[in-house]
């Protein structure tokens, strides 16, 4: 995987992981990689995993299990929760863009329309 | 932490080797020259013993040049350097492998006088019962051991004066300026020519008063000598270690 | 957090130059820490200073300890095969360190060498800069120890063997030692450093984290470390 230098390490590491069990390859109660083997895939520091990874525990979306490892949380509102928090921090940031752009909020909308429409004819 | 047998025979092994090379060498060198005078002229009596005899000192010299460049080495590369040691454990360590292998390259070559003497046992023993009056054998035992031990005496100062010089001058080059090296090491070459021709000087007194030691009364002049040589020795091995500790670095890459 | 390594108010001069003026440096045990700084600026130099391979005045502790065999004992260096001819085999090699390291521990180097590619029957001066960069990494990695001192481990090595490397420090730097790697070309590094040190001006110019960094200065590490040569930043 390829990381944004001006991005916290940290920082991806856990959208990384977020990806990972919003497309499903991690889903519920599924373990993690060990945090050494973890590093290694993401050519990253162990320290930075494990921040990452404490920083998940902390808000919930991972559980760690003495002696056994770090696993997907079980609890799918949580899993819920995270998705909307994700798409709503996307959505902020287009949101933000396009205002600087002087666009109204109602331009924002009808423009986001007719870009889905056009990709959609495109993928015809 | 390395311990001081570990590195000994770590140190060893190498230059176990390389005398050996040269031991070899030395055989073929001696092999060659009998053939050539057995072509030539053919082997004359004692010429065996002769002819080990006169290659075992240029032989030597390689073996004291090589063992001294590999003790040197140690001192400024961090290969050696890094070893977990302490400086005086290294420097001893060092000095006392490469004084081993001239030792063995010694007993070897001993080995080889004895051998060869034995081939020419008939010739020599009547050259020697053409020398009348010659010293009893209890004397020619006890002059031989001393010269043996002088000898190996001056292996040792020399060894340590080499490094004397060496660390000395790594030692200036690191803080002196480019311009004042080179004086420095000017100076440093004639001290070190100076002190050549002074072990000459004593060496060639020492095998000029071999007559004298035979008697008794300058038996303790000899020891004092020895001494005197051990003394030197272990002064400027004293300095060499405070030179490592505190100056000497390793040569970067 | 304990200190793997404690520096106070070291100078070296070499030849009447200063090199390094009053450097105070504490690193804690665990970390990953980038060496930055020009060609020449005093990275090896610090680290030989580290090791005891040069002189300088000032107190450096490591791991507590400030005597040199015991120091030597809690660092493992790059700098190593200088001792060797270029005729010695990598297997006689190994068999030095074998001997003369009581942390020099066998199966990971053998881990190492498998993971690496290394020929152990090769000579030394038959081997490619690259492999000759991965044999050190697999000397040095092979013992156990506190203070990892990687002296440009990367310059002139293509990058398959770059990646290799990174991805061996990743996974046999053990977790109580500390490493430091020091290097010009930051960002292929960038993602594995807990914190950089940079030494410019003949000491440490900054001393930092390198997530902090990001966050505070939204730079990445490399755009940082030239930004400090431009003086774009303010650093304290």
């Amino acid at each position: 995987m390829k990381f944004d230098d001006k991005v916290p390490i940290y920082y991806q590491i856990k959208n990384y992981l977020y990806h990972e069990m919003m497309t499903g390859t991690l889903g519920p109660g599924d373990k993690l990689p060990a945090v050494r083997q973890l590093a290694v895939d993401l050519t990253v520091n162990v320290n930075t995993v494990q921040r990452a990874l404490g920083e998940m525990i902390t808000e919930g979306t991972i559980e760690s299990q003495r002696g056994k490892g770090n696993f997907v949380t079980m609890d799918t509102n949580r899993i819920t929760q995270l998705k909307e928090q994700l798409v709503i921090e996307q959505l902020e940031r287009v949101y933000n863009e396009l205002h600087a752009l002087n666009l109204t909020d109602e331009q924002i909308l009808t423009s986001l329309q007719t870009y889905i429409e056009r990709r959609g004819q495109q993928h015809d | 932490m390395t311990s001081f047998g570990t590195l000994f025979k770590v140190m060893s092994r190498d230059r176990f080797r390389l005398v050996n090379k040269i031991i070899l060498a030395e055989l073929a060198v001696i092999a060659v020259t009998l053939l050539w005078s057995l072509m030539t002229s053919g082997v004359e009596g004692g010429e065996i013993f002769g002819v080990t005899g006169a290659w075992s000192f240029p032989t030597f010299w390689i073996v004291f040049i090589m063992l001294s460049v590999a003790n040197e080495r140690v001192f400024t590369r961090d290969t050696y350097r890094l070893i977990p040691i302490g400086e005086t454990k290294l420097y001893t360590v060092n000095l006392l492998s490469a004084f081993a292998m001239i030792l063995y390259f010694a007993v070897v070559q001993v080995i080889f006088y004895l051998v060869t003497m034995m081939a020419e046992k008939d010739y020599l023993l009547r050259l020697f019962s053409d020398i009348s009056g010659g010293p009893d054998t209890a004397t020619a035992v006890k002059a031989t051991l001393g010269m043996f031990i002088l000898g190996l005496s001056i292996i040792i100062m020399g060894l340590t004066t080499i490094s004397l010089v060496h660390l000395t001058v790594s030692a200036t080059n690191n803080f002196l300026p480019n311009i004042s090296r080179r004086a420095v090491d000017i100076v440093l070459y004639i001290i070190v020519i100076y002190l050549l021709v002074r072990i000459a000087i004593f060496v060639f007194n020492e095998i000029n008063n071999f007559g004298s030691l035979l008697s008794t009364g300058m038996q303790t002049q000899f020891i004092l000598n020895i001494c005197g040589v051990l003394v030197i020795a272990l002064v400027e091995a004293i300095i060499n270690v405070f030179l490592l500790k505190k100056w000497v670095e390793t040569i970067p890459n | 957090m304990t200190n793997v390594l404690t520096i106070e108010q070291l100078s070296y001069k070499h030849n009447l130059k200063t090199i390094l003026e009053n450097v105070d440096l504490t690193l804690e045990t665990g970390k990953i820490v980038g060496l930055l700084g020009e060609n020449g600026a005093g990275k090896t130099t610090l680290m030989r200073l580290i090791t005891g391979s040069a002189k300088g005045s000032g107190t450096i502790t490591v791991c507590g300890d400030r005597a040199v065999a015991h120091q030597k004992s809690n660092v493992s260096f790059t700098e190593q095969l200088k001792g060797f001819r270029a005729n010695t085999k990598i297997d006689r090699i190994v068999d030095f360190y074998r001997a003369v390291y009581p942390d020099f521990n066998g199966q990971r180097f053998e881990e190492l060498v498998t993971f690496l590619q290394i020929d152990t029957s090769l000579r030394l001066g038959a081997l490619s800069k690259g492999m000759k960069e991965k044999v050190v990494i697999a000397l040095t990695l092979a013992r156990q120890t506190h203070l990892y001192l990687l002296d440009e481990p990367f310059s002139g090595i293509d990058s398959m063997s770059r990646k290799r490397i990174i991805s061996s420090i990743i996974k046999w730097k053990p977790d109580d030692a500390t490493m430091i790697i020091s290097d010009h070309y930051v960002s292929e590094i960038a993602p594995i450093l807990d914190e950089i040190v940079v030494v410019k001006d003949h000491t440490i110019y900054t001393h930092r984290q390198s997530d902090e960094i990001r966050e505070e200065f939204g730079l990445g590490i490399e755009a940082y470390y030239e930004s400090l040569y431009e003086g774009g930043v303010n650093h304290d």
